[in-house]
């Protein structure tokens, strides 16, 4: 009878989850290509290409620079950054010829002397480190801001809900409009948010160059994505606070607890688990951040600020037709989140444990 | 505290008092609003912005951004120009109902199929129980981007004994959600009717809204059926986005999650009565999560609705395309028509705001109910 | 009674119904991308055109969005559904013959018709000296300068190709130009908000005007020194310099709109806008040829063209469709909606637009002397214009430029690397 019942579930999750992935390694192996060419067994090398980093140290910075960039060595870019330029054709001369395969992908300077790190996809690692910089920020903000709003639609006020309706509505709209929507908000020149920033702080602030920075295109992406999930993590709170016994207050208040402590003592410890599903959600939705980067920045936005590991896959595999390398990609990022998952879950189960 | 004992005094200092508190009160108040007026309009903004943009005349969306005009429709230009720009440009109908069919079945019968399997894993004792719980927890991690690629080879390379198994599994459902609906909506129809419909109407009514349930999932294994006997690949079908995302892991887990806080005496006195798991499942389990049925419902609606990526992949004609995809009819060769952007995106999203504000409350009382709190 | 009724709906569940449709024509498939409306209409006007006069024949029109095309197509000829006829971009057609895509048509083609079309068109359709596809209509690429603004700022407008503006006059010319913008406007505008193709099509010239290359043209087996040398660079730096200095913006919201309302007095951009331009500002509308950076004047070409896939099963259809586009009054009416340079000698002849003194009469001079050039005739192509939006798109955002191209370089060797492989 389980067989029966559950057998449709289980059958189709192995159809379209776990052969999939068990395909993917399989390609991840191979040379494949969407385009019909023919497909050859490539061993590991595509790991190797993904998971190969190195760090090196940089000949010294020559005084005085080229006027004109060599072919491998230091000049210095418009915006005055010393830049180190990394063609394999002259790498030999200055003996480093056996990183041919390599890429910068950061350079920094520990005591006078320049060092590199270097990868064979800087891009990967690029996009891995975006992954966690918007995880970081967005987990913490996006729940508190969450908890914020359930707090404020908890007390008995009249019209409430409607405020909750309000508040909800965002995430009741697809991403991709949404996207598309906040793309002409966050427009240079005539975007509205330029234009809000500049009548609140009377044109104290902005414009700011949000999608056309490097530094300001993955915030500009954080906050759209909080502005349309929060509501949802609002709910889920809501719920956990109406489960909340009202004598527990009750009982805190004769003790003689003012607002403050009763959040810090009742309201608290009592959404410990709602705290805990929600940054795990949050969590996972963060690694899978595509849909908002593909509509705002299809290239990755200024200088690959806003590449993210989903994004690398699929625009090595579908963009690029590189079907066995972005099934290695995909793969190396199945197995990172997998891992921080089980670190999270550990670090919860150690948390109840004490 | 009895008045009658106190003097002028105390009664006017407690008076006082009383009109601070109440005054601090009014001004906390004040506050909660002002604070609360605030961040909704930062959460409203970009979509009235929307709105209002659909129904303004193409030069004037542009010029009306450096303003706060970009809020309020102009009556005096007001226009459906946009509006008839999509209908020209786009099959809107028939994007829709693309959109409305791929949503209904996938949740539809991802509801029956997920809620089948968290029983069994919630409920029955197999062998390999606890090892299936742990995939699927696992499972719950990998974004459907992730598997996109692969998958996408994988349903290109679907052989016709593949093909044929899925079918006939999707056969079995079909009859399955037959009678299973039409067991269930007996009641439902007593209810409407307050029992008093002839026999007749009432079996009509039944049957009625049996073939709405189940209907669609009909309608779809007929297409797989033509399918396999056409041969040909998945891409750029109805199936091809709608099976890979009927089982899902975290429905399956929130359903779980409910099943096991439902307490056991239920069942035990249903299997006294010598009822089978199908029927406790059906008629003990299904009545009792209501709740949780309404917020899997929900929470997958909106996610199918949005779904972009693997519609864009696996499809190539407006035949089977859903409304999301169609978003990239606008984003071709200049001159860009922003209007009919802002047309289009308004006429995707309206409906779903207004499913959302009619059953929103419902919603909330549904996860509040349903334990989605880990 | 319950049970008669639930056996009822247990037959309807399993009786499936299997429809099967009635076909007396042989179905043609076609796809296109979606261009603007004018060519769109055009071009259904003559599929329904040919559906009623082919009494064997039923074109079945799909239109694809033009932004994922190639991604599509692609997609399609892995999963083997091809359509019949395929509308695509000159340049993808190297790409498309490797991977066994495309049939030769040379053979099912009206041998009068081909030895009247625009030798460039043929060139864009032959790979190996077979002839692959033939497109209605070849592109014409230069600036459209609104008149009245140029003359107020006093810059010299270039009568034809003879004495077109060199790199010093043009920056010149947007300084003086910068003098006479209205305040919310700006001097040239790039069409940036354009995806895809349009970054390798108008700037791979300028490109090449500046002494680089997107590729080897010799060996097509390196970008390597072509595409980041230092002429390549220079014109990084130059381009760059336009967008810092606010004579150009990277995020225009309308740019089309921009140029006909008079806020932009030089539009870059090709033929396809023609109709629209022409209409907004008549005889203000002024035809300016690609400048001269150095290295000769140098502007793009090549279209949309049909071919036919391998995956066809009615290719005697298709060629017949292919034929009947190809006919001069069709051509006539293409031309008409979309501006482009029609490709028939008979048609260019009979059209005032492009006889001497015509609106259009550069293109015709480019495409006729060798400024039109082709775009890198490799099956790596789809990667090039890839790495040339993103450089392109990095440059304009102020990202600096020998590590742009570098970059650029990076994904053009690696695909050359990949398709050796």
């Amino acid at each position: 009878m389980a067989i029966l019942m559950g057998g449709p579930a289980f059958l189709l999750l192995g159809l379209f989850m776990i052969w999939p992935v068990i395909r993917g390694i399989d390609l991840s192996r191979t040379n494949q290509r969407f385009d019909g060419a023919q497909a050859a067994a490539v061993g590991w090398s595509n790991y190797d290409k993904i998971l190969s980093v190195n760090v090196i140290r940089l000949p010294d910075i020559p005084d005085p620079l080229p006027e004109q960039a060599p072919t491998a060595g230091w000049y210095r870019s418009n915006d005055g950054e010393l830049i180190f330029r990394w063609r394999a054709r002259g790498l030999e001369e200055i003996g480093l010829g056996q990183y041919a395969d390599y890429e910068i992908a950061r350079q920094f300077s520990i005591g006078g002397n320049q060092y590199a790190v270097i990868a064979k996809d800087p891009l990967f690692w690029k996009s891995l480190l975006n992954n966690f910089y918007f995880a970081l920020i967005v987990v913490p903000v996006q729940t508190g801001l969450a908890l914020l709003l359930a707090l404020l639609i908890n007390q008995k006020l009249p019209y409430r809900n409607v405020f909750r309706t309000v508040y909800f509505s965002p995430v009741a709209t697809a991403m991709v409009i949404i996207a598309v929507v906040w793309l002409f908000l966050y427009n240079p020149q005539f975007g509205l948010i330029n234009q809000m920033l500049d009548f609140i702080s009377g044109g104290k602030l902005g414009p700011y160059q949000w999608l056309q920075s490097s530094s300001m295109a993955m915030p500009a992406i954080m906050v759209m994505s909080i502005w349309q999930g929060v509501g949802f993590q609002m709910v889920i709170f809501l719920a956990g606070l109406q489960d909340i016994p009202e004598d527990l207050y009750e009982a805190s208040g004769i003790d003689g607890a003012n607002a403050w402590q009763k959040f810090r003592f009742v309201t608290l410890p009592m959404l410990r688990n709602t705290t805990i599903f929600v940054v795990l959600t949050t969590t996972i939705l963060a690694f899978r951040l595509f849909d908002q980067v593909n509509v705002m920045t299809p290239d990755g936005g200024p200088n690959q600020s806003t590449a993210t590991m989903v994004w690398y896959a699929i625009r090595r595999g579908w963009g690029q037709s590189e079907v066995g390398y972005a099934s290695a990609v995909s793969i190396v990022f199945v197995g990172i989140v997998l891992i921080i998952s089980l670190i999270q879950r550990g670090v919860i189960r150690s948390d109840t444990a004490e | 505290m009895a008045t009658g004992t106190l003097s002028q005094r105390q009664r006017s200092d407690a008076q006082r008092r009383e009109t601070i508190a109440r005054t601090i009160r009014l001004v906390r108040r004040a506050l909660a609003y002002a604070f609360m007026i605030a961040l909704g309009f930062i959460f409203l903004f970009p979509i009235i912005f929307m709105l209002v943009a659909a129904f303004k005349p193409n030069d004037r969306v542009i010029a009306d951004l450096a303003s706060f005009r970009a809020f309020f429709p102009d009556p005096s230009t007001l226009t459906t120009a946009n509006i008839q720009d999509v209908f020209a440009r786009v099959p809107f109908e028939r994007l829709a109902f693309n959109s409305v069919f791929i949503t209904f079945v996938t949740v539809i019968a991802g509801l029956f199929v997920n809620s089948m399997a968290a029983f069994t894993l919630s409920r029955l004792r197999w062998v390999g129980r606890g090892l299936m719980l742990g995939i699927i927890v696992s499972l719950i991690i990998i974004p459907l981007e992730a598997i996109a690629v692969p998958l996408m080879m994988e349903v290109n390379e679907m052989g016709t004994a593949l093909n044929l198994v899925i079918t006939a599994l999707m056969g079995m459902l079909t009859v399955l959600l037959w009678i299973a609906v039409w067991n269930a909506s007996g009641g439902w129809v007593d209810d409407v009717g307050g029992g008093s419909l002839p026999a007749p109407a009432a079996w009509l009514l039944q049957a009625i809204f049996t073939a709405i349930i189940a209907l669609p999932l009909e309608i779809l294994t007929s297409m797989m059926i033509r399918q396999t006997i056409d041969g040909g690949t998945w891409l750029n079908t109805y199936h091809v986005q709608i099976l890979p995302f009927i089982a899902e892991p975290f429905s399956i887990f929130l359903f779980y999650q409910f099943f096991i806080g439902v307490p056991k005496d239920f069942d035990e006195a249903a299997y006294v009565d010598g009822a089978g798991p199908f029927r406790i499942y059906w008629q003990v389990m299904v009545p009792l999560s209501r709740p949780v049925f309404a917020t899997v419902a929900i929470l997958k609606f909106l996610q199918f609705w949005a779904a972009y990526l693997w519609p864009l992949m696996a499809t190539r004609s407006s035949d089977y395309r859903p409304l999301m995809v169609g978003m990239d009819f606008f984003q071709t060769q200049a001159p860009i028509r922003w209007g009919s952007i802002m047309g289009y995106a308004a006429m995707v999203t309206i409906p779903v705001l207004i499913i959302f504000l009619l059953f929103q409350k419902w919603f909330v009382q549904s996860v509040s109910s349903s334990g989605v709190k880990g | 009674m319950k049970a008669k009724i639930l056996v009822f709906l247990l037959i309807a569940a399993l009786v499936l119904p299997v429809t099967v449709m009635a076909q007396d024509k042989a179905e043609v498939t076609l796809w296109f991308h979606s261009g603007q409306g004018s060519e769109r209409d055009a071009l259904a006007a003559q599929i329904d055109a040919f559906n009623a006069e082919s009494a064997d024949y039923e074109i079945v029109p799909l239109e694809v969005p033009e932004g994922s095309y190639n991604d599509q197509v692609r997609a399609a000829a892995l999963a083997g559904d091809l359509p019949c006829v395929l509308d695509f971009d000159g340049p993808n057609i190297y790409a498309y013959v490797a991977s066994g895509d495309l049939i030769a048509i040379g053979d099912m083609m009206d041998a009068d018709m081909v030895g009247d079309v625009l030798p460039s068109i043929i060139a864009q359709g032959t790979v190996d000296d077979q002839l692959y596809s033939l497109g209605q209509f070849d592109s014409g690429l230069a600036f459209w300068g609104n008149r009245a603004m140029l003359e107020e700022a006093g810059v010299r407008i270039p009568e034809g190709i003879d004495d077109p503006w060199t790199l010093d006059e043009l920056n010149a010319a947007i300084e003086a130009l910068a003098g006479v913008v209205p305040e919310d406007g700006y001097v040239i505008d790039f069409q940036f908000t354009n995806t895809g193709e349009w970054y390798s099509y108008a700037f791979g010239p300028w490109i090449r005007s500046f002494g680089g290359d997107t590729i080897d043209r010799e060996t097509y087996e390196t970008a390597e020194g072509f595409l980041n040398g230092p002429e390549a660079v220079a014109f990084g730096e130059w381009f760059q310099g336009l967008f810092n200095s606010g004579y150009a913006t990277s995020t225009p919201v309308d740019p089309s709109a921009d140029f006909m309302e008079g806020r932009v007095p030089l539009s870059y951009v090709g033929h396809w806008m023609y109709p629209s331009y022409s209409e907004a500002l008549g005889d203000n509308l002024v035809l300016i040829p690609s400048p001269d950076f150095g290295n000769g004047a140098v502007t793009g070409m090549g279209s949309w063209n049909w071919g036919i896939t391998s995956m066809c099963e009615s290719p005697e259809g298709a060629a017949a469709f292919i034929n009947f586009l190809m006919e001069p009054d069709n051509i006539v009416a293409m031309t008409e909606a979309n501006g482009a340079v029609p490709a028939r000698l008979s048609v260019l002849a009979a059209d005032e637009r492009y006889a001497e003194g015509g609106d259009l009469y550069i293109y015709v001079q480019q495409l006729e002397n060798g400024i039109a050039i082709p775009r890198a005739q490799t099956a790596v192509y789809p990667a090039i214009s890839t790495a040339m939006e993103d450089a392109i798109n990095a440059i304009a955002r102020g990202e600096d430029v020998q590590s742009t191209l570098d970059g650029a370089v990076d994904t053009i060797d690696s695909a050359i690397e990949n398709l050796g492989s």
